[in-house]
């Protein structure tokens, strides 16, 4: 069965890049561009990792994180943050996630990251 | 016999004709003086019991005080016979003749404790021997004066042979005097020139004074002064004038003197003094000018008082707080722009340092501190003065050491840095924030083209052909970035040149914003005059264009129409870009179209360096054009620009 990532990143550049990534290494992509369309996603859809952008047009990716943080369903699921803005300490600080990607990352310590914070879950 | 009683006596020496007084001690207190002796000095008993030079100052320089000195030294008496003494009686000086003598007064021990005098006034005597010598002496000269005047014809002759000769002496004197007088003026450190009084006519000029006036010798010697120096008669030949009629000297102090020097005019400044030279009847016969070249002087002094001045103006025109103090008292001497900094005036260091933020406090004792090894003061600091918002303050001062190398006082400025640290936060938000722009479409191309490469031996048909147009798209958008980056510091410089053409307004609306009209997201509605042409820089209006559209497009998300409308207003064309989105609040408005300024603040994205607007509204200002936005919160936004119809 296919691991299921949920990715929150407003530039579609990105996004598209990021989907295309992890598909080519057969994990199943849902992604949003906002936060309020990410706050309306399905429940059914629940994936194994988040990975959320910091700044958002419409919202912030560290509260983003707290709020799934606090909620009993997604209390648990994995979370990596990216951000091509704060850096890791400041990320660390506000939220706890499993692991944190400064933008612009190297596509193999990306896949890496990704694949044992999947695995370990 | 019984002797008289103490009354008797005194009453006695009170009595007597003649001048009796008693000097007692030292002091030479006056103990007695009777009735004659007041009435020989011409005062009354007030003067008992004061100091003999006291009583009398005017003998002062008669010899009375010092033989009376030298009987009390002594204790030898001393006489004298028809002796002159000059007194004050009634306000005048009156000569009178005594025959006195001055006997000690000796105590049991045979000291002498004072003296007493006895006088007798014989200046009638006195003149009337000196008369009868005098009449003697006539009767005398007028018996041998018979023969005399024989003799004296007799050498007479002789005499006026002398005589000749004394006149020619005296006269070889007289030339050796004049000689020596010439000299002295000539070689005197300042300048002179004698003017007789009858003709103005200049009889001595030395070549300090010839300098002074810038002349040569033959334009002054032997020449009626006005006519040397016919710059300065306006003013000063009446003043001469009033020196020879009155006597009185005239000074002047730095007067202001235009000469013509070598035939120039020149500017000088000359302490002066026309001194009245009189002769034996006090008759005005000549005026000394003696006067100094105070130029120098005068004009180093007006240098440092402009310099002084200036230094003043430019304090004043840099908003220079000035500050002094002294480490011994404590005490502060500010500026009124320093008080005007702080908010307060008249109060010593710990009363300011209550006004500084809570963390900066120590940065002054800290400044002072080092400030004793190095001299120098410097820090910033933030204050909060009373009812103001906080402000940043730049300290610099130096601390001046006395001889034994403790500091003294320290002088200083505090310039108000808000402002420039505003801006510098705003330049530090703004590069943190190109950073991040720049960061996003690297991310992809280095995403893109890392997985190119991955699949470089075995391309994937569907892959491939993204991931090339994902890398060239987020080139195109580093190299929108790298162009605003580049445009705003060209345009700090100055360094874009606009290329002028005609070209229909409405025609450029049309063909312009094609990335919003393909995207669907946004109607574009043009309406208006359609025929209207300018003169301008087609690309850069066209930028200005879509930078307004696209900050429609971006702050009014909800807006499905933008309109964009052409109006001819006099002599100039207006483009509107109206939306019907959020608005603006007013409060942003007038830094709308500042650089580094972002409408959102909410910690919410937009992507883009918030530079449009700076450089739509640089473009515009440099056709000549004005910028500007209409805006009612909940309504819509109408940014707006005009350019001139009239070019070229």
């Amino acid at each position: 069965m296919h691991k299921r990532i949920s990715i929150l990143e407003d530039d579609a550049g990105i996004r598209e890049a990021a989907t295309l990534l992890l598909e080519s290494e057969g994990y199943e992509v849902l992604t949003f561009s906002n936060v309020s369309s990410f706050m309306a996603r399905s429940p059914l859809s629940e994936p194994d990792l988040y990975l959320l952008d910091v700044m958002l047009p419409d919202g912030n990716g560290l509260e983003v994180c707290s709020l799934l943080r606090s909620a009993h369903e997604t209390a648990h699921t994995p979370i990596i943050m990216m951000s091509a803005h704060e850096g890791i300490e400041q990320m660390r600080k506000s939220c706890w996630a499993e692991d944190f990607i400064t933008k612009p990352f190297d596509i193999y310590e990306f896949l890496e990251r990704v694949g044992k914070v999947v695995a370990d879950s | 016999m019984n002797l008289p009683d103490k009354d008797i006596l005194a009453g006695l020496i009170e009595g007597s004709p003649y001048p009796i007084y008693l000097i007692m001690g030292e002091e030479l207190r006056i103990a007695v003086a009777n009735k004659a002796t007041l009435c020989a000095w011409g005062r009354d008993s007030r003067v008992i019991g004061m100091r003999f030079p006291e009583a009398l100052p005017e003998l002062g320089e008669q010899p009375f005080e010092a033989l009376l000195k030298n009987v009390m030294a002594t204790g030898e008496p001393y006489s004298a016979v028809n002796d002159k003494a000059e007194l004050m009686v009634d306000g005048k000086l009156v000569t009178s003749f005594y025959t006195f003598s001055y006997q000690p007064v000796t105590d049991k021990a045979g000291r002498t404790v004072g003296v007493v005098c006895y006088a007798t006034d014989v200046t009638e005597l006195v003149n009337a021997v000196d008369k009868n010598r005098q009449l003697t002496q006539k009767e005398v000269a007028n018996n041998s004066s018979l023969a005399r005047m024989n003799e004296e014809l007799m050498a007479a002759n002789g005499e006026l042979a002398s005589t000749n000769e004394e006149l020619l002496e005296s006269y070889r004197q007289l030339e050796a005097s004049e000689l020596r007088f010439r000299n002295l003026i000539q070689q005197a450190p300042f300048a002179i020139c004698v003017i007789h009084a009858a003709d103005l006519v200049v009889s001595e000029v030395n070549s300090r004074y010839l300098e002074l006036v810038g002349k040569r010798r033959a334009q002054l010697d032997g020449r009626m002064i006005w006519e040397g120096v016919p710059e300065a008669a306006d003013y000063y030949a009446p003043v001469m004038q009033r020196v020879i009629s009155t006597g009185v000297p005239y000074l002047a102090e730095e007067a202001e003197l235009t000469l013509v020097r070598q035939g120039v005019p020149e500017q000088v400044f000359v302490d002066f003094v026309y001194e009245p030279v009189t002769d034996l009847n006090g008759t005005v016969v000549a005026v000394m000018v003696i006067g100094i070249d105070v130029s120098e002087k005068v004009n180093a002094r007006k240098a440092i008082e402009e310099i002084e001045e200036r230094i003043r103006l430019a304090i004043q025109a840099a908003d220079i707080g000035i500050y002094e103090m002294s480490y011994l008292t404590g005490q502060l001497t500010t500026s009124e722009r320093f008080d005007e900094i702080f908010g307060v005036k008249n109060v010593r260091r710990e009363t300011l340092l209550e006004y500084y933020h809570p963390e900066d406090v120590h940065l002054s004792d800290n400044a002072h501190r080092e400030g004793r090894l190095t001299g120098n003061i410097f820090y910033e600091a933030r204050i909060l003065p009373p009812g103001s918002p906080m402000k940043w303050v730049r300290f610099q001062a130096r601390i001046f050491f006395d001889s034994a190398d403790i500091p003294e006082r320290v002088i200083g400025t505090a310039v108000d840095i808000t402002e420039y640290k505003t801006l510098q936060q705003q330049k530090d938000d703004f590069i943190s924030i190109a950073s991040h722009e720049l960061k996003t479409p690297i991310t992809t191309l280095k995403a893109s083209l890392q997985m190119l490469e991955r699949m470089k031996n075995n391309a994937n048909p569907v892959m491939f052909p993204k991931l090339v147009e994902q890398s060239s798209r987020s080139i195109n958008k580093i190299t929108d970035l790298v162009d605003d980056l580049l445009n705003v510091s060209k345009m700090s410089q100055g360094e874009v040149p606009l290329r002028k053409e005609w070209f229909t307004v409405s025609e450029m609306l049309d063909n312009c914003c094609s990335h919003i009209r393909d995207s669907g997201t946004h109607e574009l509605i043009l309406t208006g005059d359609r025929e209207i042409r300018v003169y301008a820089d087609e690309h850069r209006i066209d930028q200005v264009v879509v930078n307004l559209v696209n900050n429609a497009a971006k702050y009014a998300p909800g807006s499905e129409k933008i309109y964009l409308e052409v109006s001819r207003k006099a002599d100039l064309v207006k483009v509107s870009i109206r939306d019907t989105g959020p608005g603006i609040s007013p409060e942003k408005i007038p830094f709308l179209f500042d650089r580094y300024f972002r409408a959102d603040e909410s910690g919410s994205q937009v992507s883009g360096l918030g530079l449009g607007l700076y450089i739509s509204s640089d473009i515009v200002e440099r056709h000549g054009g004005t910028i500007g936005v209409d805006s009612v919160v909940g309504t819509g936004s109408t940014f707006w620009f005009t350019l001139p119809l009239d070019v070229p």
